[in-house]
């Protein structure tokens, strides 16, 4: 036993979780058309090769919007990587695993660190 | 079928995503030009049909989505290279992070071999989604040429590698045990269903496929495809790991390994929600009907049709790639 159920477990559920908030975002842009930009627009510039001027993801307003809840849902089911790594080290490190056990930390540390120095 | 009723959280995503398009399509006024409600739809619908295709397709090859996603994309449309790239990098980590739990519970993969390769995957995409912003910067448009060309000539040498088959080995020589590999006691198992006994295998060479991970996750991170191509041969010829394991460990840690490089294009601005939210809808349940199909279809079948594709994207690649540098008119 070395914890591996536990890591494909948390992530196949924060993935699934992260999945339903992407469909509520979907629903808030598509259909209620809450967007930081009005969709025709959006795929106007983009099938046109802009950018969109960069999403302003470091605004509050923006994770009000429909977009907002999307990259919150992406950004859940890609940290949810984290808990599932954190979640196998007691196991191998009490299955004499310590080395893979201090490799799993630095994977989670190297993933956490890329996503808060992106945040801030 | 079956599936839906064994899986009841697959059915709820499935008719959530189908219901709140097909509410979209109905319910929402036509808006003006240029794009149009049915266009805009249109796109999203055929974003989550062709992204749900190709988890299935990558699943059952063992290569993760955006080595199909990324060269389509670039090679067909005229989005932004750095939005496809981001967009890229999702399809690619998805099918990888929802089929990661009944590959473990089946003992295919280990999660000790994982995250001794996933360390060099992991820096290696960072510094190569790092690398494909600067060059953004320091280039400006002309980057969108520069990658056009590079990535069609390196899908021709993918192409090659799946040509070839590598001299790929179901099931490798159990190898002396030495170096890093025997200090840290590489050694593993699993049931296999076919042979109907365990195959016991030991890693070997692991200070080579170390680095050669890091140049897979630099490789993956810069041009958005992820490095599923790439990470069986490591696994099977380098390592020793017999192909089927080899297989399923590629998609796991794809999606370890992309965990860290989508954050540089996330703080680029360059994930625009919208667009990825049908591919990635589309990954995650395509990628539990792939893992389904695993054991049903020929795999030979699909990597001979894969062949094909990354061959013509190539050529479509290479030659907007030199129509960027004004080489072609």
């Amino acid at each position: 036993m070395n914890g591996g159920k536990h890591y494909g477990d948390i992530l196949y559920w924060g993935t699934m979780a992260g999945s339903a908030l992407v469909i509520v975002g979907s629903f808030m842009a598509l259909v209620l058309g809450d967007s930081w930009m009005p969709i025709h627009q959006q795929y106007a510039l983009l099938m046109g090769g802009q950018t969109l001027n960069h999403v302003p993801i470091g605004t509050v307003e923006f994770y009000t919007t429909g977009d907002g809840v999307i990259l919150i849902g992406l950004c859940a089911a890609v940290l949810s990587v984290v808990p599932a790594i954190l979640a196998t080290l007691p196991h191998l490190w009490a299955s004499g695993a310590r080395i893979m056990a201090l490799c799993g930390l630095l994977n989670a540390v190297l993933i956490f660190s890329a996503a808060v120095y992106s945040i801030s | 079928m079956k599936l839906l009723v064994k899986i009841p959280e697959l059915s709820i995503l499935l008719l959530a995503t189908l219901g709140c398009y097909a509410l979209a399509v109905y319910m929402v006024p036509a808006a003006a030009a240029p794009y149009a409600t049915t266009s805009v739809m249109g796109i999203v619908v055929g974003s989550f049909v062709l992204s749900f295709i190709i988890a299935i397709v990558a699943v059952v090859a063992g290569i993760g989505g955006g080595v199909i996603f990324t060269p389509i994309v670039l090679g067909f449309t005229s989005i932004d290279t750095m939005i496809v790239r981001a967009t890229g990098l999702v399809v690619a980590m998805f099918s990888g992070l929802i089929s990661a739990a009944p590959l473990l519970r089946q003992g295919l993969v280990d999660i000790r071999l994982v995250y001794v390769c996933a360390l060099p995957t992991v820096m290696g995409g960072v510094l190569g989604a790092w690398v494909a912003i600067e060059v953004e910067h320091a280039m400006g448009p002309q980057s969108d040429a520069l990658v056009r060309l590079l990535l069609g000539l390196m899908l021709l040498g993918v192409a090659y590698v799946f040509l070839s088959g590598g001299g790929r080995n179901d099931y490798p020589k159990m190898g002396e045990a030495k170096g890093l590999g025997k200090y840290l006691g590489l050694q593993f198992s699993y049931f296999e269903t076919s042979l109907n006994r365990t195959v016991s295998y030991q890693v070997v060479r692991l200070g080579l496929a170390m680095g050669l991970f890091l140049w897979v996750g630099f490789m993956g991170g810069f041009f958005g495809l992820g490095g599923g191509w790439a990470m069986v041969p490591v696994l099977n010829l380098v390592m020793a790991v017999p192909l089927k394991a080899a297989a399923a460990s590629s998609g796991v840690l794809l999606a370890l390994g992309n965990a860290a490089a989508i954050w540089p294009y996330i703080v680029y601005g360059a994930l625009v929600p919208l667009l990825v939210a049908p591919w990635m809808l589309g990954q995650v349940t395509g990628g539990i009907f792939g893992a389904y199909l695993l054991s049903r279809v020929k795999v030979a079948v699909v990597r001979r049709l894969l062949i094909l594709m990354l061959c013509l994207t190539s050529i479509k690649l290479i030659h907007r790639g030199l129509q960027g540098f004004g080489v072609l008119p």
